[in-house]
Parts: C-alpha cells; sequence; structure tokens
C-alpha cells in the first residue's frame, strides 16, 4: 500500500535527475584532523573543544558552494532534538533563513540558549511535552553554539549558510554534492571553528567533478 | 620591729602578687590565640566555601557567555545567575545573596580593568553600597583566585570593608583566561563588633588605615600610629605585641595578614584583647591577698596584747606598791619586748615550717601519683600482652593450619576467642581512666557469670597452657567444676583478666605439667571463684609477699604485677581473695564476690536504639571508623553522609541538612572540636558527638560544642546510647 504511493514519487524524483543534464555533482575528500579521542565502540558523536577550538569528535566537515543563488520562498523546517542529554545531531548545517525546532526527546528539562553573535536566544526551560515545540529562526550567516543551562556538558552547533548547495561529509571526509548550477564559484569546506578551507572550482553541465580538500 | 613585721608582710604579698600576675598573663594570652585560632579556622573554612561557590558560579552562562564572545550580556546573566548560585538551601534566599552575604559583583576584562555595569541597577545585590572600582581591578588577569579587600560606603553612610573574591574565568573557545569575576563579600564577624572583656575585638589593616569600627577615635589613632612604624618585613611575618594601653587598659595585638600571596593589596587583620577582665580579677585577687595579710598581721598583734597585758598586770600592782620597782618594771618590759620578738621570730617559723610540710607534702603526692603511673604503665603493657597472646596465637595457629580455615565452625570458635581477647585489651586501655580520674563510685559494674567467665577463660588462655606447654613436651589439663551461682556483682573483662592471670600463674608454678582446677560455688551473699593448680607451692615468706606489687619469683619473665593487679581488681570489686599454699602440693587462689542486686540495672534500661530515622553526617580521616560508622547507622534505619576531614566536613554541614553529627577528635587539618565550634555557630541545637581515642583524658565540660564525648573503640551498642544521649530533649533535665 504505501510502497505503491512511493513509487511514483520516486519515479518522477529520478525522472527528473535524468532529464536534468544541467546539474553539475562534485564530490571527493575532505582531509580531517585526527580524532582526539581513541576509537570507543557506539561512542556519541559530539562537541568538543580542545585548545580554543570547537569541532565534531569525531570530526565531520561541512562542504559548501559559495556564490550567489536564489533565495527559495519557503524552507524546511530542520530539527535539533535533545536525547540522552545530548543534542542530536550535535553538528547541523542550515540555509539562512531557516527554522529550526528543538524538540526534547528527554524526561528531563532541558534550557537551550546561545550567546552566539549570530543567533541569541533563550528558550527556557521546557520538557518533551512542550507545544508547539521551541524553535528558531536563523537569519545570519555564522556559527551558533548551543548551551543548556542546566546540562553544563551538553554542546551543539548550527552552522548557518547563505547558500542552498550544503553537505555534511562522513567521519572519513567524504563528501558529495550534486544538483549544482554550472559556472565559477568557491567551494569551502567547514573543519572546525578556526579552520574553514577553500578552493575555486569550475563546474560544467553533466560533469561530475572530483576534488579533494588536502 | 613592727616596722620589720610589717614589711616582711608586705614583700611577701607582692612577691606572692607577683606570681599571681604572672600566672594570669599566661592564661589570658593562652586564650588569646586558641580564640584566634579557632577564628582562623572558621574563616579559612568559610573561605574554602565563597572561593568553591565563585568557581561553580563562573562555570556557568557567565563563562558562556565570554566564550561565545557576548560580554554585553555578562552583567544581565550575572544579574540572574548570582542570587541562585549564593543562597545556600532553598527558601533562605530571601534577600538576593544574603546567605553568604555578597553585596555586590564586576566583571574584569582581559587587562584586568572593571568592566563598568550597563545600568545602575547591575553589579549590586545590596542597594546603595559605594566604593571606588579601581579598588577592585588587578593588574592582569590571574590563574587562580585572588583575595582582596574594598572599603565600602554602606547606603546608611557607614564605612565597612568588604571582603572581594576574584575568580578567573576561563574560556575553552581562546584557551585562555579571559575575564574575572569578582564578587564582594560582608566579612565574616572576627571576635566581637562591639569591644567585650575575655573576647577579641577584630579589625583591619589595609593600605596604611586601621578600621576598627568598635574602638573610639582616638584608640584607632593610637594603634595606627604603632602599626605604621612597622617594617614590610615585620608586617609580613605576623606578630604578637605585648601590650598595647588602650583606654588605660592593657590589650594583647596580633596581627596576620589575611590574603598572602593576593594580587590584591595586603590586607593584616588585627586581634586585639582585652585584658581587663584579667586586671580585674588579678586586682580582686591583690586585695584579698592584701586582706588575708592585714587579718595574720591583726591576729599576731591582737595575741601579742593580750600576753603582753596579762605579764604587765602584776608590774602595774608592784609600780603602785613602791617606786622601786620602776626599774623592775622596765626590766619585765623589756623582757616582754623580747618575748614578743621570739613570738615572732616563732610565727615566722612556724610559718615556714608549714610552708615546707605543704611542698613537702605536694612533693610526696606527686612521688606517688608518678610511681602509680609507672606501676599502671607497666601493668598495662603487662595487661595488654596477656590479652595480645589469644590473638596473636590463634591468629598463627590459623594461618600455619590451612585444615583449621576449612573447619568453619572451628574458625568462627578461634575468631571469637580473638574478639573478646581484643575487647579486653581495648578495655585495659580504658582503664587509664580510672588513674586520671577519681573514682566517682558510679562505676559501671554489671552482673557476671562466673561458670561462663570461667570457660571463656580457659578458652582464651589455650595457647599458653594447652599449646605452649605441649611444644615444652608438659601436659598440663583444666578441670573445671562449675556451679551454677546466680551472677556475681562486677566488670566482666576485669574478672576476666583476674582469672586470665591466675591460671597463667598456675601454669607457671607447674613446669613438670599437672592440672589446674577451677571451681564455681555459692557461700552466702557471694560467689566463689577458686582457682587451684598442683604445682610447686609457695614458702611462707612468699605466701605473705605475692600479693606485692613488683614482687615476683620468676626473675625476668616475671613483672610482679599479675597478682597484685588481681588483688587490685577484687578490692575494687569489694571481694574477698584468700590464698592457701602447701610448698609442693600446690596452691589455691579463692576469690569471693558479691552477688549482683537488681536494682542498679533499671538505670540503663531505658538506653534503647534510637527509632527515628536520622541523617547522620559522619566525620573521620579513618576509612574502617567511617565504614563501621556507616554501616552501624545504616543499620538502624538513618541516611548517612561521609566525610574525610573536619573541612570537609563542614562544607558537607552547610550544604546539607542533618539532625546529627558524629565526628573524631584528632584529625589532619581542621579538628573535630573546632569543626563542632563553628558548626554550632551556624546550627546551636544540632548535637554533635565527639569519638575520641582520647576519651579518657578529656572532659565533656571543657568543650562546650560537643553534646556528648565518646572513647574509641566505639560498639554498635555503645553508638546508640551516645546516639540516645544526645537526642535526647533536655540533657541537663
Amino acid at each position: 500500500m504505501r510502497l505503491s504511493f512511493l513509487l511514483p514519487i520516486v519515479c518522477v524524483l529520478l525522472l527528473i535527475r535524468t532529464t536534468c543534464p544541467a546539474d553539475a555533482i562534485v564530490e571527493g575528500r575532505v582531509t580531517l584532523p585526527k580524532s582526539h579521542a581513541a576509537p570507543v565502540m557506539n561512542k556519541r558523536y559530539e562537541i568538543v573543544t580542545k585548545n580554543g577550538v570547537v569541532a565534531t569528535d569525531p570530526p565531520r566537515a561541512v562542504v559548501y558552494l559559495e556564490g550567489k543563488f536564489p533565495k527559495p520562498a519557503n524552507l524546511p523546517v530542520q530539527q535539533m532534538s535533545q536525547k540522552n542529554l545530548a543534542f542530536v545531531t550535535p553538528l547541523l548545517a542550515v540555509q539562512v533563513g531557516t527554522r529550526v525546532e528543538f524538540p526534547n526527546l528527554d524526561d528531563t528539562f532541558h534550557n537551550i540558549f546561545s550567546y552566539s553573535p549570530a543567533k541569541r536566544f533563550d528558550l527556557g526551560r521546557y520538557r518533551s511535552d512542550e507545544r508547539p515545540i521551541p524553535s528558531q529562526v536563523f537569519d545570519v550567516p555564522g556559527l551558533v553554539t548551543l548551551h543548556c543551562d542546566i546540562h553544563e556538558h551538553m554542546r551543539g552547533l548550527i552552522l548557518i549558510l547563505d547558500t542552498p548547495h550544503f553537505t555534511t561529509s562522513d567521519t572519513d571526509g567524504h563528501y558529495r554534492l550534486a544538483g549544482l548550477p554550472a559556472g565559477h564559484y568557491t567551494l569551502k569546506a567547514w573543519v572546525d571553528s578556526k579552520t574553514t578551507k577553500e578552493q575555486p572550482v569550475d563546474l560544467k553541465n553533466g560533469a561530475t567533478l572530483h576534488l579533494d580538500f588536502p | 620591729m613592727m616596722i620589720i613585721v610589717v614589711s616582711i608582710t608586705g614583700l611577701a604579698l607582692i612577691i606572692a602578687q607577683r606570681n599571681v600576675a604572672g600566672n594570669f598573663e599566661r592564661n589570658t594570652r593562652a586564650d588569646f590565640q586558641s580564640q584566634i585560632a579557632a577564628e582562623h579556622a572558621a574563616r579559612d573554612v568559610r573561605l574554602a566555601v565563597l572561593t568553591e561557590r565563585c568557581r561553580q558560579l563562573v562555570e556557568s552562562r557567565i563563562r558562556a557567555a565570554f566564550e561565545d564572545d557576548a560580554p554585553d550580556l555578562v552583567y544581565r546573566t550575572a544579574q540572574t545567575e548570582l542570587p541562585d548560585a549564593l543562597a545556600t538551601r532553598e527558601g533562605d534566599a530571601e534577600t538576593p545573596g544574603s546567605v553568604l552575604n555578597a553585596k555586590f559583583y564586576r566583571f574584569l576584562d582581559e587587562k584586568g580593568v572593571v568592566i563598568p555595569p550597563p545600568a545602575e541597577n547591575f553589579g549590586t545585590l545590596e542597594r546603595g553600597d559605594k566604593f571606588d572600582e579601581k579598588d577592585l581591578a588587578l593588574r592582569g588577569l590571574p590563574e587562580d583566585h585572588q583575595v582582596g579587600f574594598v572599603v565600602v560606603h554602606r547606603a546608611d553612610g557607614s564605612e565597612a570593608v568588604d571582603e572581594v573574591i576574584a575568580t578567573p574565568i576561563f574560556s575553552r573557545n581562546a584557551n585562555a583566561v579571559v575575564a574575572a569575576l569578582v564578587i564582594g563579600f560582608k566579612p565574616i564577624a572576627l571576635g566581637g563588633d562591639t569591644p567585650a572583656h575575655g573576647r577579641i575585638t577584630a579589625g583591619l589593616w589595609l593600605n596604611g588605615r586601621l578600621h576598627m569600627p568598635a574602638l573610639s577615635p582616638a584608640a584607632v589613632d593610637k594603634i595606627t600610629s604603632r602599626l605604621d612604624g612597622l617594617s614590610p618585613h615585620r608586617l609580613a611575618s605576623g606578630f604578637t605585641s605585648l601590650s598595647e594601653d588602650i583606654n588605660g587598659i592593657p590589650h594583647l595585638l596580633f596581627l596576620k595578614q589575611t590574603n598572602p600571596g593576593s594580587h590584591y593589596p595586603p590586607a593584616y587583620e588585627v586581634s586585639l584583647y582585652s585584658q581587663a577582665d584579667a586586671l580585674a580579677r588579678q586586682r580582686e585577687l591583690r586585695w584579698e591577698i592584701v586582706g588575708i595579710g592585714i587579718l595574720v598581721l591583726l591576729a599576731g598583734l591582737g595575741l601579742s596584747h593580750i600576753l603582753s597585758s596579762r605579764l604587765s598586770e602584776p608590774v602595774e600592782t608592784l609600780e603602785v606598791v613602791s617606786a622601786e620597782n620602776v626599774v623592775q618594771r622596765e626590766r619585765a618590759e623589756a623582757a616582754l619586748e623580747v618575748t614578743n620578738e621570739e613570738l615572732q621570730a616563732r610565727n615566722t617559723e612556724l610559718q615556714k615550717a608549714l610552708a615546707d610540710l605543704e611542698a613537702a607534702q605536694q612533693h610526696v603526692i606527686q612521688q606517688e601519683r608518678l610511681r602509680a603511673l609507672g606501676q599502671m604503665a607497666s601493668g598495662i603493657a603487662h595487661d595488654f600482652n596477656n590479652a595480645l597472646v589469644p590473638i596473636l596465637g590463634f591468629c598463627e595457629l590459623l594461618q600455619l593450619s590451612p585444615n583449621a580455615l576449612q573447619d568453619r565452625k572451628k574458625c568462627l570458635g578461634y575468631l571469637e576467642t580473638i574478639q573478646t581477647a581484643a575487647k579486653d585489651a581495648a578495655s585495659v586501655v580504658s582503664r587509664l581512666r580510672e588513674f586520671y580520674r577519681a573514682n566517682t563510685g558510679e562505676e559501671e559494674f554489671g552482673p557476671v557469670q562466673l561458670p561462663r567467665l570461667v570457660n571463656q577463660a580457659i578458652k582464651l588462655t589455650q595457647p599458653k597452657w594447652k599449646d605452649q606447654a605441649q611444644a615444652n613436651g608438659v601436659t598440663i589439663s583444666i578441670v573445671p567444676q562449675l556451679n551454677d551461682l546466680p551472677p556475681v556483682r562486677g566488670e566482666e573483662s576485669a574478672l576476666r583478666e583476674v582469672l586470665t592471670n591466675l591460671i597463667f600463674n598456675a601454669v607457671d608454678a607447674m613446669p613438670a605439667g599437672g592440672a589446674i582446677t577451677i571451681r564455681t560455688r555459692r557461700e552466702g551473699d557471694c560467689g566463689v571463684l577458686e582457682v587451684a593448680d598442683s604445682g610447686t607451692g609457695m614458702t611462707e615468706e612468699v605466701r605473705q609477699r605475692c600479693l606485692e606489687p613488683f614482687f615476683t619469683t620468676k626473675g625476668e619473665r616475671g613483672t610482679g604485677l599479675g597478682l597484685s593487679m588481681v588483688f587490685g581488681i577484687v578490692q575494687r570489686h569489694e571481694g574477698q581473695i584468700d590464698l592457701r599454699s602447701d610448698l609442693g602440693r600446690g596452691t589455691s587462689f579463692l576469690i569471693s564476690l558479691p552477688f549482683f542486686r537488681e536494682e542498679k540495672m533499671a538505670a540503663r534500661a531505658n538506653k534503647t536504639a534510637t527509632t527515628k530515622s536520622l541523617r547522620v553526617l559522619v566525620v573521620d580521616d579513618e576509612a574502617p571508623v567511617r565504614a563501621l560508622l556507616t554501616a552501624a547507622l545504616t543499620e538502624d534505619g538513618h541516611e548517612v553522609e561521609v566525610a574525610e576531614q573536619g573541612v570537609d566536613g563542614l562544607r558537607r554541614f552547610l550544604a546539607g541538612k542533618f539532625d546529627l553529627v558524629i565526628t573524631d577528635k584528632a584529625m589532619p587539618g581542621m579538628s573535630g572540636d573546632q569543626m563542632a565550634a563553628a558548626i554550632k555557630q551556624v546550627s546551636p541545637h544540632l548535637p554533635i558527638i565527639l569519638l575520641t581515642g582520647f576519651g579518657q583524658f578529656l572532659d565533656k565540660e571543657k568543650i562546650p560544642s560537643i553534646d556528648v564525648l565518646v572513647a574509641k573503640p566505639i560498639g554498635v551498642v555503645a553508638l546508640r546510647e551516645a546516639m540516645s544521649e544526645a537526642l535526647s530533649p533536655d540533657p541537663i533535665a
């Protein structure tokens, strides 16, 4: 029943992809710094601050294409939940103007706040039954550090980007950005609060560009 | 003549008065120093609590604001965070920051300069306090907290000195200290705010000014000029000045830097201790001495007057009869004078003799005490060794024969014996008390079952009469012939010691082996215990002297104390000791002890386990003691929190709510009684039990902050008794 309902949508999506040879693809690998901690089974993916650098552990990069792109009228709402006294996922990249909801999935209170210049807010104390789910619109590009007033150790990062074309790499640094317009742009890779790598790219329709960030 | 007598008396009075004055000075000095030490301890603890609070406080939104580069938000954040964080317990925070007496706060930027508050109502927790902002600044940011003092003008126009603590704020994002939070606290009131006799008046010497509101301006000036003349080196070392006359009253003065090593300007705590009280007491005594002296003089004069008038009567008659008798009368008068002089001389001699006698008596008493102490010490060593024999013996047995460990029943039996012996060892030590305290006549004698005691003693001494003897190739048997009889009145461990000693003696008396017969039987109002051996017996001389201390037939091996102690214990029990000995056939000791009568039991019956569940704070530096107390208290349904040190204990006390505190006395750092004193300042009605290994030498009355004093080692029953005593609604009634 469900599958038969989804099937046409998938077909349409595939059709769009195949019928849009204008899209360019860029993929490759970002060289990430070595993980701070020894690998531990089921270790939480978290935000760590070391020597004045805020990063995810294990490290991941956010790769995005910088340039002037038309602003979409309606951006989908994103979520950053709190579960087991941690932000899930701890690093969220969003386009400028996105509303992010912060649902509390724990049995305890949380109180999310940010003092970051890109967005200052304080959601107050709330529990899982809070409705509407507390949310914020992020309309200035930059990095926002999320704190919980009750749980000092909790950290979350929201990277607000002025582009619709971005992706988060896996922990090996592999990324793939599809559906890009052709032209000359700068491709950037955010690695941590102090490091953003960049390379010029020349994107051609229908072509797949392989680009590694050393 | 009179002049001589009067001047001698006067001289004696002056010397006596000097002596008294010297004693007083020593006493006041000691009192002053102990007061200062206690107050410093309290101050240190409070400072530890405050700095810890400040540290926690900074690890909050305040740090987040600095880490995330939002310095404009720090005051707003602090204004909401501070009152919460500075209140100790919920419901206590009626006024912001009232509990820890926080008054104001400021932030320092990365250069150590004060970041100005964004509006007037920020940065203050109690309105109206004015101070120079520059006083809070530091030259650069510190790595660790800094303590300083700042002159503050209160809203009511008065001037005060507040204590400030600067806490560095470390930003992980910048990986450096980026700011500091300075909080101003009302300092702890050391001593009295008003000068009182026998109490310390406290003040602060800061930037060349003395802040001591309790003193008059003139007195402040006087001390200021005194302190002004001190070299920085002298200031840094801390010293006690002999005396400082203020308003004509000598005072002891003490100076100590309260913030050594701080980046803030040095502040010195000034403590003044009025000797007026001591002086008054001294004056009183002086008058007493003078009064007594005058009385003695008057009595002497009166006596000589009576004597001389009696002697002069016939002379006067003679004078009427004949003028020739004038010569005679003159002679008589001269004789009288001589008599009077002699009388005075005799009187002085007598007084000297009396003084000598008194000194001699004191000397003898002291000698006697020393001798008794020596005896006591060796006696204790002796008893202690006896108690150790079964402990060591059975431990060795358990270690050497693995089979013994397999046999659970046997093993438990051994352990029980070891426990009994250990308890005896503990009671041996507790007997020291008897030496230091006069016998109150209320010794805790309970009912003792002699037959049971005999069986215990036989087991206890087994290593000696069985194992050791067998090792020497000798067979000794013990034959108990025990008749049931009512319990006798006594101290079980002491009586067990009597038996142990008698058995040891019997074994020593049978170098070729033999049998020891132990009997119990009833004789009138007494229970009789008989220990008979089939050994060598005693000669008449030995029999006569064997109960004397230090008399021994064992040469180097014996102390000569065993039997004398037996004798002492039996006497203490109001019992009788009888000794029959036939040379070559053996000796028997007969000890009769009065039966126990019921009425003495009633007093102890009402001491039961405390039924209410309590929150108990246990402070002891020894882990085993903590574990034992925790186990025992938890078993009785109480909630237990433990601390290892006085300071830690005090911190826990401040952080929680407790119904009872149990603390060790001797601990590193702050001792138990110091902690108790600090606790009582906050909660005067919280009962405190002090455990101590020196319990025998302490008097509860001398430690007012303690409700119950318990000597270590403490058992579960003793703990319960102490708790019910400490928690009884009115200990005096």
